[in-house]
């Protein structure tokens, strides 16, 4: 009925034993769930529960056409001084200056303006860090951080943009493709799931793609260098110079001076850092009369041997039109009306256009619409058309010699890019491609349209090029054909008369003028020493070409013709 | 016994004189001792159940945290990548910057004149006349002793002429260039 004694206290013991064993392991298992579940685990990093680490991702960096780097994310380097602990505070302002490049004076004022931390300068060069740390001045600090750096410091800064401290990219390409060079933060969050059991969530970085831009760092250093030189000696108060290959619509430099440092952006007006080519409307002046001449041709309405009886005055819309030096020239042809920029003769062909006609080519040519270039903050421009209640009959005389009317140097340059065309005009880019990684997404010319025939076209550049070989010889190439209008205009003051005293000084074109492979536009606000287009800014247009013309190695017509 | 007693009622025939007293013994011990066996298991299975139940509940805790441990060093590895990415793609960048600086066009153009150079006044285009295609052997000495033109090979001909080429737009453009 019973079991033996012995058997059954042995297999008690062991069955005891066993449990006894078994228990000693799932409270050791247990114990650690319990801890590992009420305290952090020690691969859980401090506040990885409170909040998800997050994992930046690299903003992708911004090359130009041949792969050199214009903009990238590296350390930055902020020099501060410690002003209490400097004795000696000259001495030190005088040591600083040569490798920060800031004149002695300036941070010796900087050094005693106030006490505590003081901000000197942002560098990125390893060399000029490390001579900083080898002098060893008490004081001075050297503080990395990460940072947006652009080599070539003012060099394309317009288009270019900036990212500030904050990580917000603002104008330029920076701005216009953030969403595509920021990329996407990754993430690292521990979680607990239903259970109340621990795991990692991990959301992998997504760095931002490259850019690589149409400008080509060589052109735009040159017709940086020329369009400063230019402000400089005729003692203007900006210049704009843009460069534009006609036939694709590519943007090959943009420049705007003065400029400013992205990688400091230290600047007394911040209106600096807008980019004037896009974002700064002008009234173009006698540049325009290249469109209003292609148009009435396209129309129909003129020949380039048509001519008018120019006077000197023309009346339109009760408002009385005169030339640029009061000057009358009897018999003229379009052709010398273009030569001489005649703002009787340019009324007299908007008049025989019709204002329908004339506001329909304006509108065909892009004016006071933006013309889609992929940079941040463009403007359209403004053009008062028939039926506007502020548009005037006199408006269709003053418009056709590019008063009364604002357009951005890059809608002006457009125009004329599109005559230099063949007539079709061409969205204007500065992005070529986009890299992500292996997939490269090219971005192709874009066509904006037709605005004008062929023939209209080659019409107007055999007058330009008249106009430059016998008038406009300021702007002339030996040994190539240029096709080029100057333009003188004046600028409205908030009263709505002109200013008497300043002028825009321009000069747009393209060379060579039967197979264009440069379209420029140079622009000089207020300039003192000139203030006429071609005396201004024909030179510096000349000097850009030229110096382009080697540099991308267009060979002079007679040899490029040979070669066909 | 008590079971020998059962088995008798039953009528299980006992061998008669010839069935030894041992037999008998081991007979009814073997049964007693299968009996006390399953009286025994039917007396100790709740325990079973609770050692089973704790083998599994250790078997997963220790699957657990074998889990949780590697899943942490999972982690720890993927972090350690990550940040090795990061310097990496941080050295390319500082790399770049470095190759950009060393060809920033002012650095350049310094050295350039610290070396002697000068920028160009005057770009020049000469024309390039490629070689002809080589005759054949053949066709060629006929030509030659048909013509009786020059020994001199085809590449220093054209090397003569593009010189005199050179040489004469020289001498065309020399007014215009002199002040």
């Amino acid at each position: 009925m019973h079991m033996d004694a012995p058997i059954q206290g042995q297999l008690y013991r062991r069955a005891f034993a066993l449990a006894a064993l078994l228990l000693i392991v799932v409270a050791v298992a247990v114990g650690r769930l319990a801890y590992l579940q009420f305290h952090r685990p020690p691969w859980v990093r401090p506040n990885d529960e409170a909040q998800p680490i997050t994992l930046p991702a690299h903003r992708g960096n911004i090359y130009d056409a041949h792969g050199y780097l214009l903009a990238v994310d590296a350390t930055v380097y902020d020099i501060e001084a410690m002003s209490d602990q400097i004795t000696d505070r000259r001495k030190v302002a005088q040591v600083l200056a040569p490798l920060l490049q800031e004149p002695a004076e300036e941070l010796q004022r900087l050094l005693q303006s106030k006490s505590g931390k003081i901000h000197l300068k942002r560098v990125f060069r390893e060399e000029v860090v490390k001579s900083i740390q080898d002098l060893g001045l008490p004081g001075v600090l050297v503080i990395p951080k990460p940072g947006r750096v652009y080599p070539h410091e003012e060099l394309a800064a317009s288009v270019l943009g900036f990212v500030n401290d904050e990580g917000k990219a603002s104008y330029g390409v920076e701005a216009y493709y953030d969403q595509f060079l920021e990329g996407k933060a990754g993430s690292r969050v521990v979680e607990r799931d239903a259970m109340g059991c621990l795991r990692y969530k991990v959301q992998p970085a997504r760095d931002g793609t490259d850019l690589y831009l149409t400008l080509d760092r060589n052109v735009q250093w040159i017709v940086e260098e020329v369009l400063a030189k230019a402000v400089e000696e005729n003692q203007a108060k900006k210049g704009i110079a843009i460069v534009m290959d006609p036939q694709t619509g590519a943007i090959l430099a943009m420049a705007v001076y003065p400029t400013y440092d992205p990688n400091t952006r230290e600047v007394v007006d911040e209106n600096v850092y807008m980019n004037s080519a896009i974002s700064e409307p002008y009234e173009p002046g006698s540049v325009f009369k290249i469109v209003t001449i292609v148009s009435a041709l396209d129309a129909g309405v003129i020949t380039p041997s048509s001519t008018y009886y120019d006077q000197g005055r023309i009346v339109v819309g009760g408002r009385v039109i005169s030339n640029a030096n009061e000057a009358a020239y009897g018999q003229t042809t379009m052709t010398d009306l273009l030569a001489h920029s005649l703002n009787v003769g340019a009324a007299h062909v908007s008049m025989k256009l019709g204002a329908r006609k004339f506001y329909d080519y304006v509108e065909r040519f892009g004016f006071g619409q933006l013309t889609g270039v992929d940079l941040a903050y463009e403007l359209t421009g403004w053009v008062r058309q028939p039926g506007d209640r502020d548009w005037h009959e006199s408006d269709l005389g003053t418009n056709s010699f590019g008063q009364g009317l604002a357009a951005t140097p890059l809608q002006m340059l457009c125009a004329v890019a599109a005559v230099a065309n063949q007539g079709v005009m061409m969205r204007p880019h500065v992005v070529a491609r986009i890299v992500d990684g292996d997939r490269i997404t090219e971005i192709p010319p874009q066509v904006a349209g037709r605005v004008v025939s062929a023939e209209a076209a080659a019409q107007v550049t055999e007058m330009l090029v008249y106009a430059v070989d016998n008038v406009l010889t300021l702007a002339a190439i030996p040994g190539y054909r240029v096709a080029g209008k100057s333009g003188t205009s004046q600028i409205a003051m908030p009263s709505g008369d002109y200013d008497p005293e300043a002028t825009i000084a321009s000069f747009a074109g393209y060379v060579p003028a039967d197979d264009p492979r440069l379209a420029i536009l140079v622009i000089l606000h207020r300039p003192e020493k000139e203030h006429w287009g071609i005396k201004a800014a024909a030179p510096a247009f000349r000097e850009i070409a030229q110096r382009l013309l080697a540099l991308l190695a267009v060979p002079p017509d007679q040899v490029r013709l040979s070669m066909q | 016994m008590s079971s020998h007693r059962t088995m008798a009622a039953q009528g299980e025939p006992l061998l008669e004189g010839v069935v030894s007293r041992d037999a008998v013994d081991r007979h009814v011990t073997g049964t007693l001792t299968s009996k006390a066996m399953l009286r025994q298991s039917s007396e100790v299975s709740p325990w079973f159940y609770v050692l089973a139940l704790l083998c599994l509940v250790s078997l997963l805790a220790f699957l657990y945290l074998a889990l949780a441990n590697y899943v942490a060093c999972e982690m720890d590895e993927t972090a350690i990548l990550e940040e090795k990415i990061q310097k990496t793609k941080d050295a390319n960048n500082k790399l770049r910057l470095e190759i950009v600086l060393k060809e920033d066009p002012v650095r350049i153009q310094q050295e350039a004149k610290q070396m002697g150079f000068a920028e160009a006044q005057r770009v020049e285009y000469l024309e390039v006349v490629l070689d002809e295609p080589a005759a054949s052997p053949a066709s060629s000495g006929q030509q030659l002793s048909v013509t009786g033109a020059s020994s001199a090979p085809g590449w220093w001909d054209n090397m003569v002429r593009q010189f005199r080429d050179w040489v004469a737009s020289v001498r065309e453009t020399e007014p215009r260039d002199s002040p």
